[in-house]
């Protein structure tokens, strides 16, 4: 019954023509943000090198062309970005769970993010990566220790366990983000 | 607003867009050694008319990181410039000029060897740039504690004579195989008993965790390495020491921030207790010298009441003194923001 309607949805979707959706994808270095963006658009387990810049790419997911940008996440590369903030409509985060040492450091920069004027408007995709390794914090404790329904209070968002090497929980997280995407329709015109 | 016409023309843009903002990032930083960290404030605001050079890397400057704030500091470039000299190749493959680090191992190599280093998770190896991250001072003394050569002289002990190292030119699949082969399946370890010599004061055969017991007393990062390579617990209560860990040990002496960090990095735990109930930050703020005080005086044959109450003086004394001369206070310091860490 849902997969009818969604099917009918996306039909008329369809109709009005393919939506394109810029999505910002930020987190801490070795979080696995281009591991995770290859495997959405390849599908396959890339073996990446630290970015240094940027990668973009375009993914297409039920009738939605995702433009993608993943932005290195060096402690000194993260002073360049804010050059992409402008017109996104979601942010993707991603935390590599196992790295306990370094959450509160993620913590940090996902709390800065949102206060961030230019992402005010984005819908909230956390992605609790390599949730497969045994140090891995558990996904209840993640959001627990982030506290996000106070901090991204009045916004979509969602944090979804992922293993990107695999693909496991990858497609899951994108098929909220393009359900909420779709309700949200076009993003409002930059003041900028 | 610039509108690419074409997808081949969206591509070109973004190949340009990359290899601009890559050579200014990575010629900028790391072109010439000298003036690495100017140049790369100036390729940044490069990068966009609105950049402004004069942004503070204070405004990253937390509890957590205090080295942060100092990532222009003299320190920091001299840091990044004496441990490329000392390190010309990279560890796993021998490509010059690497500027990639691990943190746990304290090698420095190539990007591409930092991906596969990457790849293992950070229970294995942590990876940091040498140019895009900050060194806080307990990491730049791991990296100058170690390097290349003995991480190198543990971890290729025996290399069986039919295997070659990885040279420049390997392609992914061998470097990874030989990564994979030397620090996670440690095939290439020496004797896992550790003959010392008699100048070292300590005779005969001794196992891993006795070896990283004395180590981390020495503050001798080489030994700590080949002990915890051998399977040494990091966190090994020493029943000959009322219960102290390899933590403990180096706080007690108060001297290495290195070895001290570097157990932190491998494991090691801040908050535990010996059977005195003493933590780490109890011995390395013991260890600072005061009136009537000092690490000579631990334990015994005291309760532990009145043990617990001397201590409380002793803490209460350190805290009304200026201790910042001492060379504990990077210890205290260190484990202050760990636990600070924990506790948040």
């Amino acid at each position: 019954m849902g997969g009818l309607l969604s099917r009918v949805l996306d039909t008329l979707s369809a109709l009005g023509g393919k939506q394109e959706k810029r999505i910002l994808m930020l987190g801490l270095d070795a979080a696995g943000k281009t591991t995770i963006l290859y495997r959405l658009q390849l599908g396959e387990d890339v073996h990446s090198i630290p970015t240094i810049g940027f990668n973009v790419e375009t993914v297409n997911y039920k009738n939605i062309c995702f433009t993608i940008w993943d932005v290195g996440g060096q402690d000194r590369l993260r002073k360049l970005w804010r050059h992409y903030y402008k017109d996104n409509d979601a942010l993707i985060f991603v935390i590599d769970s196992a790295d306990r040492d370094r959450f509160d450091e993620a913590k940090t920069e996902l709390l800065s993010l949102l206060s961030e004027h230019q992402l005010s408007h984005s819908t909230i995709l956390v992605f609790a990566n390599k949730a497969d390794l045994p140090t891995a914090i558990p996904v209840v404790e993640i959001a627990q220790l982030l506290q996000l329904d106070r901090a991204a209070k009045g916004r979509h968002w969602y944090i979804q366990p992922s293993c990107a090497t695999t693909g496991d929980g990858l497609v899951e997280g994108l098929d909220w983000l393009s359900c909420k995407l779709k309700e949200a329709g076009p993003r409002p015109p930059s003041s900028a | 607003m610039l509108q690419a016409e074409s997808e081949m023309e969206f591509q070109e843009w973004i190949k340009a867009l990359r290899s601009s903002t890559e050579s200014l990032l990575v010629t900028g930083a790391g072109g010439d050694r000298n003036t690495s960290y100017t140049s790369l404030s100036s390729a940044e605001s490069g990068t966009s008319a609105a950049g402004s050079t004069t942004e503070s890397y204070s405004t990253f400057a937390g509890p957590m990181d205090a080295g942060r704030a100092a990532i222009l500091s003299q320190a920091t470039a001299s840091f990044v410039a004496r441990v490329r000299e000392a390190n010309p190749v990279c560890a796993d493959c021998q490509r010059p000029e690497p500027d990639w680090a691990s943190v746990s191992f304290g090698t420095v190599m190539c990007i591409e060897c930092s991906g596969i280093h990457r790849s293992l998770g950070v229970h294995v190896s942590k990876v940091r740039s040498l140019l895009l991250d900050a060194w806080p001072r307990s990491l730049r003394e791991v990296m100058e504690a170690m390097g290349n050569l003995r991480a190198n002289q543990v971890w290729e002990a025996r290399v069986p004579c039919d295997l070659e190292k990885p040279g420049v030119e390997a392609p992914r699949e061998v470097r990874e195989a030989w990564i994979r082969d030397k620090y996670v399946r440690k095939a290439f370890l020496g004797p896992s008993r550790r003959t010392e010599k008699e100048a070292d004061g300590v005779k005969g055969q001794e196992e891993p965790n006795a070896v990283l017991y004395a180590a981390a007393i020495q503050g001798d990062l080489a030994k700590m390495g080949w002990a915890l390579a051998h399977g040494a617990d990091v966190n090994f209560a020493n029943g000959k020491e009322r219960r102290r860990t390899p933590v403990h040990a180096v706080c007690q002496r108060g001297q290495s921030l290195a070895a001290l960090a570097f157990l932190v990095l491998n494991g090691g735990a801040v908050d535990v207790v010996d059977d005195d109930d003493w933590s780490p930050l109890d011995l390395a703020m013991n260890g600072v010298p005061v009136a009537g005080g000092g690490a000579c005086g631990i334990g015994g044959a005291e309760s532990s009441e009145a043990e617990g109450a001397r201590r409380q003086l002793q803490l209460q004394q350190q805290n009304q003194l200026s201790i910042t001369s001492s060379t504990a206070m990077p210890l205290v310091s260190y484990l202050l923001s760990k636990l600070e860490l924990k506790g948040s």
